[in-house]
């Protein structure tokens, strides 16, 4: 069986040593993953400085904190009747019935008018890049975590040497190979949600336009579980290629996919138990990694070790399979 | 070996290879009472359901506790002591390879009724404890009436969804494994009911989401019996109880090292 409670309690014994080497390292990891942070949000404050709107500045800073439409530009006679389509671009009626746009509004309204297409290019390959690095590391400190248990070496140069050319091969393709499979929910998600906010317009009074939605939302759990069990069966890769780095990514994909086809649900279940750790891990900015990265990677390194023995017995694969030359 | 749904459902099909015919009689057998529910549920409850005024809520309430209620209870009852039956009969087929419409007539047993009940009772009071996350969003509803400041509330709806997050899986956790209760009865004869509920805690231990991915693998099928107005049940009942004693078999044998004891222990019992 798939054990995960063992598998857990042995990382406890396996991890004894390592935490205080392997600190250094964890540290290389936490800014990876401050880096990405940085990757998703930097673009938003960069609009902000690389096209600059002085109208923007203008129309906010005229008032007390409150932009009030476009009456604080333009000069209305008392009782004259204010046409509402001059300020349907921004801004809401207020419960004194006033037009009011808030400095928050008024910033979001500039942001999203903001968005440049050299700009979405460099927050996408940005964004692409930061994920592709953040998977290399994770990928180098399960092959460092590997090494640990197999040899002893814990050095940071070792650590460093695990940036090798099939590292970064490995976190390309499960970039791909992850991206390939969110795709189509990702696609899913904007097309039923275009669809859902036009013809709820329309058809809000229609009787069958609940059952619609209904289905829609079906189609979208049962979407969801797919893409989970196909990117749970992936996730094998990291280990696969920590026990051979030469095996190269695309055959350890394969490998991974293969191994993992009876107990992708455990597989997911055991990730799931981490949450609480990872959720500590954020709360400290990252540097919860120092204690809790060789437990993570102890004990998906034993559950891997139990996957890859039923498999080999149960027929799926060989021992010939996990070997480089072939 | 790992739990491999895909080999217990070839090794299912294999047991029922020959035995098609006499499924079916059992199937059919669950299927009966099935149709006699549904029309007995439309013809009493909802032709009375007319009668009320629908805007009245006590009305409901009361129509609710009077009429559905026990009605409810009756055909779970009903339908406990068949399921136990065809339970025992998949049992029987995948020991002995063979059973006979006579072991699913002789399976029909009251011990059935307060089995059900014990694993309702049990799966309930865990039910109750998931309604412990609605203390931090009831906080967060009277301190979003008495501060202006949205935070504490927000924190508190935050914590109150988690526990609820948590809690909903620890009931789902459980109400797999006591629903495995059947099964174990259905192996063993002499065993009693609370001993059964404990047996399928440690059991089913290590193997829940398997199970649930087990029955959540069944929604093509019951899907088909939906289209088909419940005559696809006659076929597919008898598989996935044939399924699910495969996968009982296989965790009693994955763990049989570890309470070997309790199992004599219980036996002596009997």
């Amino acid at each position: 069986m798939f054990d995960r409670k063992k598998y857990k309690k042995d990382a406890y014994a396996n991890s004894k040593g390592l935490p205080k080497k392997m600190a250094l390292a964890s540290i290389v990891s936490v800014f990876s993953i401050i880096f990405l942070f940085a990757a998703l949000i930097l673009p938003y404050f960069g609009a902000k400085y690389i096209t600059w709107n002085d109208e923007w500045f203008e129309t906010v800073s005229n008032s007390d904190g409150y932009f009030r439409g476009e009456s604080d530009l333009k000069e209305f006679k008392d009782g004259q009747e204010i046409d509402p389509s001059d300020y349907d671009e921004v801004g809401r009626y207020n419960s004194d019935g006033e037009l009011v746009v808030t400095k928050r509004e008024a910033f979001l309204d500039y942001v999203s008018s903001s968005i440049s297409l050299p700009g979405l290019i460099f927050f996408c390959l940005f964004t692409v890049f930061a994920f592709i690095f953040v998977f290399a590391v994770g990928f180098a400190l399960s092959r460092y975590v590997y090494q640990w248990r197999k040899c002893g070496e814990t050095s940071l140069s070792s650590f460093i040497k695990c940036f090798s050319s099939a590292t970064w091969r490995g976190a390309l393709w499960y970039f791909l190979g992850t991206t390939i499979i969110i795709l189509p929910v990702i696609v899913y998600t904007v097309v039923s949600t275009k669809y859902i906010s036009e013809a709820s317009y329309y058809y809000y009074a229609d009787k069958l336009f609940p059952y619609i939605l209904m289905i829609l939302d079906l189609v979208f759990i049962l979407c969801l579980v797919f893409t989970c069990a196909k990117l749970v069966s992936c996730f094998m890769m990291f280990y696969v290629l920590a026990e051979n780095p030469k095996i190269g990514a695309v055959r350890a994909l394969r490998l991974s996919k293969k191994m993992s086809k009876g107990c992708r649900e455990n597989i997911f279940m055991m990730n799931l138990t981490f949450i609480v750790w990872w959720i500590l891990t954020f709360l400290t900015l990252g540097f919860g990694l120092i204690l809790f990265m060789p437990y993570f990677e102890n004990s998906f390194i034993n559950a891997y070790e139990a996957v890859k023995k039923n498999a080999i017995e149960s027929g799926v694969l060989k021992v010939e399979d996990f070997d480089v030359l072939q | 070996m790992f739990y491999n749904r895909a080999n217990l459902k070839k090794e299912a099909l294999a047991d029922l290879k020959g035995n098609w015919k006499k499924a079916s009689l059992a199937g059919l057998c669950m299927f009966i009472p099935f149709v006699v529910a549904v029309f007995l549920f439309i013809l009493l409850i909802l032709a009375k359901s007319m009668e009320i005024d629908s805007d009245d809520f006590t009305a409901k309430l009361y129509f609710f506790l009077g009429r559905v209620l026990p009605y409810s209870v009756l055909l779970n009852c009903v339908f406990a002591v068949l399921y136990l039956a065809l339970f025992r009969w998949s049992s029987i087929l995948s020991k002995e390879g063979k059973a006979d419409f006579k072991n699913f007539r002789k399976a029909l047993t009251l011990k059935a009724i307060p089995a059900f009940f014990w694993m309702y009772l049990r799966s309930l009071l865990w039910l109750a404890l998931v309604h412990v996350c609605m203390i931090p969003i009831s906080l967060a509803t009277a301190a979003y009436h008495r501060f202006l400041n949205p935070a504490l509330p927000i924190f508190l709806a935050v914590i109150g969804g988690l526990l609820f997050v948590f809690l909903s899986f620890v009931f789902i956790a459980k109400l797999t494994s006591y629903l495995m209760c059947f099964f174990a009865l259905a192996d063993k004869k002499n065993l009693k009911i609370l001993d059964s509920l404990r047996l399928t805690v440690k059991v089913t231990d290590g193997f829940r989401t398997n199970l649930l991915v087990t029955k959540l693998s069944f929604i093509g099928w019951g899907l088909l019996c939906i289209i088909t107005l419940g005559i696809a049940l006659i076929w597919v009942l008898p598989y996935y109880s044939q399924v699910m004693t495969r996968a009982w078999q296989f965790m009693l044998t994955e763990k049989a090292g570890e309470f070997s004891s309790d199992e004599n222990k219980t036996e002596a019992q009997a």
